[in-house]
Parts: structure tokens; C-alpha cells; sequence
């Protein structure tokens, strides 16, 4: 997979997608630069990149909290049995 | 590029592994297989297919028990070991799509009315895009590990970690704001990954049938 040809531009931030992602808890950029002069483009990048980190987590949480499959019981006692008798 | 990684590449000194630690050892890896099949899931997409690469590591996980070191990350431990099986069976499959083309029956009818969760499930068909490397990068460092921890389980270096964090997020963000023009038709190694947000956040209809 060629990871770079689509790393060109980074275009404009949506700012639906940022609040549709966070939810009330992450706030879109504000219209006008903060007080330390940074532009909201700036801000919006950290909140989009926030919405993707809790996403990212989300997802990872999603899968963990499955229940483990019976495969991986069934991979374990044969783990134990073949400890028990190493040459099985 | 390199995969070699500490703890499972190099013979450790041989020590005396008392039955408690084999024990504890056990025990711990039971503990991470939720972890485990988490992240496989986040590198492969496919469930089964992913839940075939954790059992894989799991297994050598146990065969390798002598050179894993008590007191140390077991998580980040079984992580190395997992994205070794990973790339090497990556590499001999030449491409997860392969493996997913084999199962494609499943998996048909997610669909999501939600804005809220059309959007979580956009930014997992995106990041189902990505690279490899770039999705254990996000994932690692989105999960719980330091870009240092994350770099020590990639075996490269904490700015090739950031840096490939940081073309994710951009290539992410592209993505999903193609607003589904740049991603492509849902397939089933997207939905796999989607149906976990679905059954996690409690939508009726989208839960597999446990097998």
C-alpha cells in the first residue's frame, strides 16, 4: 500500500464532523483566533484530532469488551495439556 | 524495514521459571486477550481473521514464555508479538482484501441512521484505508501507549511513530470529509470493524450471531 500518495493537502476542517464525533463534549472551534493569537484553524485541527482519538478509543474499548470467543479457551487448554505432556 | 523487537527476536538468558510464574504468566495472558483481539481487529479489520492472528499470537506467546520477563509490560510484550505474526502473515497473503474476498458473505445491512454514529462508522472505514504502519501507530497511541511506547513495540524510532501519527490524522481527515466520496463501497472488513461501535453502543439488529 503506497501511503504517500495521498498525503498531499490537508483541506478544511468540517466542523459537523468534530461535534458529531465528540458529541456535547467537544466543542467546534470558535470563529474568531484565541488569545494567544492562534488562529481557528489551529484549534479546529486539535479538536478533530481529539475526535479522532476518541473514536480510535471507542472502537478499541468496542472490541475488548466482546466476549472472547471459545477458540481461544479451547488454544489455551491445549496450551496446558501440552505443558502437562510436552511430548503430545 | 524491520520487525525485530526486543523480547521475542533474541534468546534471553535462560532462568528458572517457577510453576508460580508460569501461573502468573498464564493468568496474564487470559487477562489481555480482550486486548489482544483489539488490536488485531484495529490491523486486520476482518473479526475472523483477526481473531485468528490473536490466537496465532497467543501461541507464541506461550511458546516464547521462557524470554518474557516478569515485572515488565506483558501487554506491550504480546503487542510485539502480534504485529510480527501480523506482518509476516500479511506478507505471505499479500493482502488482507484477499482474506476478506473469502468470506464475503457476511456482513451485508449495517446501515446507520445516526449522524452521530454515521460519523464513527465513517472514521472507521477511513482508518480501514490507512497503512499498516499508520494504524498501529493511531491505534497504540490512541489506546494507552506513549509515542515511546508505541515506538519500542513498532521497533522504530519515537519520530517515525509521530510522524506516521500525524499523516494518519490528515489522511483521516480527508477521509471522512470526502463525506463517502473517497471511500468506497462498505465492504466487509469495514462493517467488521463498524458492528463492534454498533453492538457497543446498543443498535438493535447489527450483532452478529455468536459463533
Amino acid at each position: 500500500m503506497n501511503e504517500k500518495d495521498r498525503e498531499g493537502s490537508v483541506g478544511a476542517i468540517s466542523e459537523h464532523a468534530v461535534k458529531d464525533l465528540e458529541g456535547d463534549r467537544q466543542k467546534a472551534a470558535p470563529s474568531k483566533a484565541d488569545a494567544r493569537g492562534q488562529m481557528p484553524d489551529s484549534r479546529n485541527q486539535r479538536a478533530h484530532q481529539k475526535a479522532i482519538t476518541q473514536g480510535l478509543r471507542t472502537f478499541f474499548d468496542a472490541v475488548a469488551s466482546e466476549p472472547v470467543p471459545d477458540e481461544f479457551f479451547e488454544l489455551l487448554k491445549k496450551m496446558d495439556d501440552r505443558k502437562k505432556d510436552p511430548d503430545a | 524495514m524491520t520487525h525485530s523487537q526486543e523480547g521475542t527476536g533474541k534468546p534471553a538468558a535462560a532462568r528458572p521459571s517457577s510453576d508460580a510464574d508460569m501461573e502468573s504468566f498464564r493468568d496474564g495472558l487470559v487477562e489481555m486477550i480482550p486486548a489482544l483481539r483489539a488490536f488485531a481487529r484495529s490491523l486486520c479489520g476482518h473479526r475472523d481473521m483477526a481473531d485468528d492472528l490473536a490466537q496465532e499470537a497467543l501461541a507464541k506467546a506461550w511458546q516464547a514464555r521462557d524470554r518474557f520477563q516478569p515485572g515488565t509490560n506483558l501487554k506491550a510484550w504480546l503487542f510485539v508479538i502480534l504485529r510480527n505474526e501480523f506482518y509476516s502473515n500479511h506478507r505471505r497473503a499479500k493482502t488482507a482484501a484477499d482474506y476478506t474476498a473469502a468470506y464475503a458473505h457476511n456482513g451485508e445491512g449495517v446501515e446507520a441512521e445516526q449522524h452521530a454514529k454515521l460519523d464513527l462508522t465513517d472514521l472507521m472505514r477511513a482508518f480501514n484505508l490507512l497503512a499498516p504502519e499508520q494504524k498501529e501507530a493511531l491505534m497504540l497511541t490512541a489506546s494507552e501507549f506513549s509515542y515511546e511506547e508505541a515506538a519500542a513495540i513498532c521497533g522504530c524510532a519515537v519520530g517515525t511513530i509521530k510522524s506516521r501519527v500525524s499523516r494518519a490524522r490528515k489522511q483521516l481527515q480527508l477521509l471522512v470529509e470526502g463525506e463517502g466520496a473517497r471511500l468506497p463501497e462498505r465492504t466487509d472488513q469495514a462493517n467488521d470493524l463498524v458492528d463492534a461501535l454498533f453492538t457497543k453502543l446498543g443498535r438493535p439488529g447489527t450483532e452478529k450471531p455468536l459463533e
